[in-house]
């Protein structure tokens, strides 16, 4: 009995599940291509990563390079010479430094200074500081010894060092035919007198020194500066056009190094774009997409370096580079897809006769779908490229005005979209403290 | 020609081998009914079942080269579609194994000869949608693709003898399934 039943039951299951099929549902076949397209676009994306930050270093790496390959480069910029020293007497300024530290060499070899010498002759060595022959150029008048108060008591024990060296060096030398050696006129005795301690000082110790081109914090930005932002753009995503949209937010300029800074902040814009799929085929029975109106209101989290080259310091030039992060408040999406659907009309027929006709009729059909806000953050899916000029009105606000291009290296939104956008990014900021 | 083509359907794979969206799109759109039926059956859930079609299609479009016209092409159709469907299963199986806490009842169900003939695709599906996870699969693969217990037991990664246990017991709750859901003929199309 429970057999026969079980029977029935699985040979009527066979029969009406084996043939049947459902109907098919509108938006299936776009789902299906997007799926395909994340799937083809995974490797692709890392390329577009690698060629992102390929291009990111360019942009960073250039102004890097061309502000540490600078000759003034250095916060200490110094005078040029005022005391006659001519390239020939600084090629021979460089080759006693040569000198002296073979000297030295000698010297502790032979053991016969003693230790005050040997520590004043260790200052010959080539380990001195980048800027002493700079020192040595700009006069001792303006060396830093002056501002320390070393002269005194460290003079008279280097002059008698001197004085001592003036007689042994010679000596010391004569098994070298080639060595010749021209005694240390006073002058550059003053200039090895700096004290040990001062050459473990960072640089900016002797920024003491007269500078030739001061760097201004208020110009470079020293302290943050925070602020507001209004950013008309026109958006623009594969396969549609162009869209005008406003956008507004909070920024940050948070200073790194001296022409570098980390720029910040959080924008909103509410972009509407329009896609137009291609033309059908066939007159089909089945809905065909034909379009898709796309409503994003996008919160945007970029991160960018900003550089300002020192030779537009004056009129408040910088360009900056980054990466942007992307989540949406709210997705909307209607897509409307054509249908051929079959109507039956009545018609008279040549017999005089009333006849049913089948006529196909185009219907359009919109469905509406939404997606959740903050469904997804699309980590630095975007590159920043912008430039901008700064101005300052009065000593705490700046008014800034940014074109800039977000350029997209990963899909992004529920469609898989590469959504970029183009504009003017104006920024009123305000620097805290004085 | 494949027995089963339409001279359209042909044109169809023909436009897929060569690899025109054009027709991958009107061949996605000719045989989804069909994949959605079959992946259904295995995945309830609609979205479960949306993902295994379109995975199907995927390798459809991939290995469509590699079909000759010699078999029938919703077979081989058929095919990809279980295989993917079970390759989901083998998936979340790995996540998550629901042990059924049925036992075998021996008493017999009743259920009118009606009832049963009256019983639509979408019912079917329904009770299908209500059979634990590996029920529904050993039931589908032995009593409508023709798998053999030992096929079974080799795709789902069990026993012999446990795929048998698995098939007697999804019969046992089909019917008591039809028993509680359509209890009799007159009640369901005349209430």
């Amino acid at each position: 009995m429970k057999d026969s039943i079980h029977k029935k039951l699985i040979g009527h299951i066979r029969k009406t599940i084996g043939s049947y099929e459902l109907p098919y549902e509108p938006g299936s076949w776009e789902e299906f291509q997007r799926q395909q397209r994340k799937r083809k676009q995974r490797p692709l994306i890392w390329f577009r990563y690698a060629l992102a930050a390929c291009l990111l270093l360019g942009v960073l790496g250039v102004p890097v390079w061309l502000y540490e390959g600078r000759p003034d480069s250095d916060q200490v910029a110094v005078r040029p010479p005022k005391t006659g020293f001519s390239e020939k007497k600084e090629g021979r300024l460089v080759g006693r430094k040569r000198q002296g530290s073979d000297a030295a060499e000698s010297i502790k070899q032979s053991k016969s200074l003693d230790a005050a010498q040997e520590t004043s002759l260790s200052l010959f060595t080539p380990k001195s500081p980048k800027g002493d022959l700079a020192a040595a150029k700009s006069g001792f008048r303006k060396s830093p010894l002056g501002d320390l108060g070393v002269k005194s008591g460290s003079s008279e024990s280097l002059d008698s060092f001197f004085n001592t060296r003036h007689t042994n060096l010679p000596a010391i030398y004569s098994d070298r035919p080639s060595a010749t050696y021209d005694p240390i006129v006073p002058r550059s005795i003053r200039f090895a007198q700096r004290p040990r301690q001062a050459l473990a000082l960072p640089l900016t110790f002797w920024t003491q020194q007269p500078a030739g081109a001061k760097i201004e914090p208020s110009k470079t930005g020293q302290k943050p500066i925070w602020g507001l932002s209004l950013t008309p753009q026109s958006v623009h995503a594969a396969g549609s056009s162009p869209a005008r949209a406003l956008g507004g937010g909070l920024f940050s300029e948070i200073p790194l190094v001296s022409r570098f800074s980390v720029s910040t902040g959080l924008s909103v814009a509410q972009q509407n774009l329009g896609t137009a799929e291609p033309a059908a085929v066939l007159f089909s029975t089945v809905p065909q997409l034909i379009s898709t109106n796309i409503r994003l209101t996008a919160v945007d989290l970029p991160l960018n370096i900003r550089f300002r080259p020192k030779k537009s310091s004056g009129t408040g030039f910088y360009a900056e580079a980054g990466l942007s992060s992307v989540a949406f408040l709210n997705e909307h999406y209607a897509y409307t897809y054509e249908q051929a659907k079959p109507v039956t009309i009545l018609v008279m027929g040549t017999n005089g006769q009333e006849q049913q006709v089948t006529q196909y009729v185009r219907e359009q059909e919109m469905i509406n779908r939404s997606e959740p806000a903050f469904q997804k953050i699309y980590w630095g899916r975007i590159v920043n490229l912008s430039i901008g000029v700064e101005r300052r009105i009065g000593t705490r606000l700046r008014l800034s005005a940014e074109p800039y291009l977000k350029y997209p290296i990963g899909p992004f939104t529920r469609e898989n979209l590469m959504v970029g956008s183009g504009g003017v990014n104006l920024r009123l900021g305000f620097q805290s403290g004085k | 020609m494949a027995p089963d083509c339409t001279p359209f359907e042909r044109q169809l794979i023909e436009g897929c081998r060569k690899g025109s969206p054009q027709h991958q799109e009107m061949f996605y759109k000719h045989f989804y009914g069909f994949a959605m039926a079959i992946a259904l059956r295995y995945h309830p859930a609609r979205q479960d079942a949306g993902s295994v079609v379109n995975d199907s299609f995927m390798k459809v479009f991939d290995r469509i080269g590699r079909y000759s016209f010699d078999e029938t092409f919703k077979g081989w159709l058929r095919r990809i579609v279980v295989n993917t469907a079970l390759d989901h299963y083998r998936k979340r199986v790995k996540q998550s194994y629901s042990t059924d806490p049925d036992h075998l009842d021996s008493q017999a169900v009743l259920i009118e000869d009606a009832v049963i003939s009256q019983l639509t695709a979408e019912d079917i599906l329904k009770l299908l949608e209500h059979l634990p996870d590996h029920y529904r699969m050993v039931f589908n693969l032995y009593e409508i693709e023709g798998y053999s217990h030992e096929e079974i037991a080799r795709q789902l990664n069990l026993s012999v003898s446990s795929s048998r246990v698995y098939l007697v017991r999804a019969k046992e709750k089909l019917a008591r399934l039809v028993k509680r859901y359509f209890p009799n003929h007159d009640e369901r199309f005349y209430p």
